[in-house]
């Protein structure tokens, strides 16, 4: 360097030292979109001018097609406001750890470890009973760690301490956390970051949270677990008896220089473009690891259930919740970026058959920007006895969160983006 | 699978995220390194936060994931080209104004240094200010941000030869101004 240039960058050090990180203005997200006309099917509008005495209101996102915004008021029995857990665990994007009342979506404790940076949220899950877990990174640590808490009848966590063989390595960020009823098995599903990014397949661990002892599952033969592979854990759940997982899979066929990039529920490649493929299966951590497509197949997707965004198992194995989404594929580039289908449902399934049982909840997406590989941000959570559900999507312009009841959508948080929701657990 | 992380430029697949979220992530991660820029290109910090807010504002509103290729670079040319804007609403006199808190105390040892110091590194921004927009940007770009003149053309939008011309006569301006040879 010359003379000049040393100046230069040191004056340039300076000046730039001069604005210290924490005196900045915080950014603000620019406020969600005026709502579009709502429409509502004639029995859900009867159905939200009914008025019950001794009703708790909450404002409520409209169900079904057509509807996307929060519609007014909708009366919410103090009965069914009384059946849902009275508490979740949040893991948002600004990396906090909380819990929040399921009816007023307040923050009543926040934990003492935050998600990790870069590429992480931190995670939760709950193992019923007011036991939860969490995945995070502790002040002045580098590597997440599992915990396990307990969360009181008043909302305060009690009992945080780290699980025995739940520390990560300093790569590895957890993107997915399923507790089984009781909490004595954890699993959860990791990427690896390679140069600030996750990159490669998912890895899933099943920790017993008594004895630290861990299995190591991953995907199967099929493109799953190329070096270049895409494979995603999208959702994971147990049994009522806590001793099978059931774990829907997501990936790119192709190895190698075939591999395909992941862009939405497409797959690009050299060879071309291709559907991305899912696959339900149950497996048996007891068993030891291994490959998760060895597992019993639950469900496949299908032309029935063209896009399977998540699938959890009901407590006695027999029927998977899922979303799916169908429709024709919106979004501003048609065949690349930012394309998902237009319709989510959330609907009942039996399995192995396929047969389905019913619909919880749709919902019509409508025009998005969303990209990347948004569906993995369609979450479903339910409690344990899989009888309450709650929704996020992160979807461009019309984000959600909130939890079912009877068809609709009770909001909890109003996203704005800067402070969503990542994780919920109740 | 979960993945909240922004899509850096990377070799291996872009990982999954919203582009929300891929946009305030990156913000919260870039925001003070975006601000530090926007300041060295603007010589005024009220004014570079707004045109830092501005840009994520838009990037919240729009396809943000769709500009592919390289993210950061595409925020790092919004910010620039929102310098350039706003330094084009700006009087130059107001700038001139502006310009003169952009260093904070130094400490250099005995308080003669420190004051020798601080004149020195003034006289260096005083001069960088001088320059046309173009060829303040390529030097903040390379030794600040410490670019290669690859990237600096990638965020400029312009070719790698041109950086190289544009810092070359850059620098012997900027040495001119402060009595040496380049």
């Amino acid at each position: 360097m010359t003379r000049t240039e040393d100046r230069l960058a040191d004056a340039l050090g300076a000046a730039a030292a001069a604005v210290p990180e924490e005196t900045l203005r915080p950014l603000v997200a620019p406020p969600p979109p005026r709502p579009r006309p709502v429409w509502l099917a004639p029995a859900a509008a009867a159905a939200s001018v009914v008025v019950l005495a001794g009703l708790v209101t909450a404002a409520v996102a409209v169900a079904g097609s057509g509807a996307g915004k929060p519609a007014g008021p909708l009366p919410v029995p103090a009965a069914a406001l009384a059946a849902v857990p009275t508490y979740y665990a949040e893991a948002d994007l600004d990396q906090r750890i909380t819990v929040r009342s399921t009816a007023t979506s307040k923050v009543t404790a926040t934990l003492p470890i935050r998600g990790p940076l870069p590429a992480g949220l931190g995670a939760v899950a709950a193992a019923g009973h007011g036991l939860f877990f969490a995945a995070g990174v502790a002040p002045h640590s580098q590597t997440e760690q599992l915990y396990r808490f307990r969360v009181t009848a008043a909302g305060k966590v009690t009992g945080l301490t780290p699980v025995p063989g739940g520390r990560l390595s300093a790569r590895q960020r957890v993107d997915g956390l399923a507790a089984a009823p009781g909490g004595a098995s954890v699993a959860l599903s990791y990427s690896t970051v390679w140069h600030g990014n996750p990159s490669g397949p998912d890895r899933l661990i099943v920790i017993d949270t008594n004895t630290g002892a861990r299995t190591v599952w991953r995907g199967g033969t099929r493109g799953e677990n190329g070096r270049n592979a895409v494979f995603g854990v999208a959702s994971m759940s147990w049994t009522g008896d806590g001793q099978r997982l059931a774990v829907l899979g997501q990936w790119c066929p192709g190895t190698g220089p075939h591999a395909y990039a992941e862009t939405n529920i497409f797959c690009q490649g050299s060879g071309g473009q291709a559907h991305r493929i899912a696959e339900a299966w149950l497996i048996r951590p007891a068993g030891g690891g291994g490959l998760l497509s060895r597992g019993q197949l639950l469900l496949r997707q299908s032309d029935r259930y063209p896009y399977l965004a998540q699938a959890l198992i009901s407590p006695d194995g027999r029927v998977l919740t899922a979303m799916v989404l169908t429709g024709p594929v919106v979004g501003q580039n048609p065949g690349g970026d930012g394309i998902i289908p237009d319709n989510m449902t959330i609907r009942q399934i039996a399995v192995p058959s396929g047969r389905p049982l019913g619909v919880l909840y749709r919902r019509h997406l409508g025009s998005t920007f969303e990209t990347g590989a948004s569906p993995d941000f369609l979450g479903l959570t339910g409690d344990s006895t899989r009888q309450h559900w709650i929704v996020i999507a992160e979807l461009g312009h019309d984000p959600f969160n909130g939890w079912l009841y009877r068809g609709r959508l009770v909001p909890l948080i109003n996203v704005t983006g800067l402070n969503d929701p990542g994780f919920e657990a109740w | 699978m979960k993945d909240m992380s922004y899509p850096l430029p990377a070799a291996g697949p872009v990982p999954a995220a919203s582009s929300r979220h891929a946009v305030t992530l990156l913000f919260r991660e870039r925001h003070a390194e975006l601000v530090r820029l926007a300041v060295l290109l603007l010589g005024s910090r009220p004014a570079a936060e707004d045109v830092v807010q501005d840009v994520f504002t838009r990037l919240c509103t729009r396809d943000y994931l769709a500009v592919g290729g390289n993210p950061l670079a595409y925020v790092r040319t919004a910010v620039v080209n929102g310098c350039r804007s706003a330094l084009r609403r700006t009087s130059a006199a107001g700038r001139a104004g502006e310009r003169q808190n952009l260093l904070a105390p130094v400490a250099a040892g005995s308080a003669e240094d420190e004051v020798l110091l601080a004149e020195d590194r003034r006289q260096v921004i005083a001069a960088l200010q001088a320059l046309p927009a173009r060829r303040r940007e390529v030097l903040v770009l390379r030794y600040w941000l410490g670019l290669t003149d690859t990237e600096i053309a990638e965020v400029l939008g312009i070719s790698r030869a041109t950086v190289s011309s544009t810092a070359a006569r850059a620098l012997a301006v900027l040495a001119r101004h402060l009595g040496e040879d380049a």
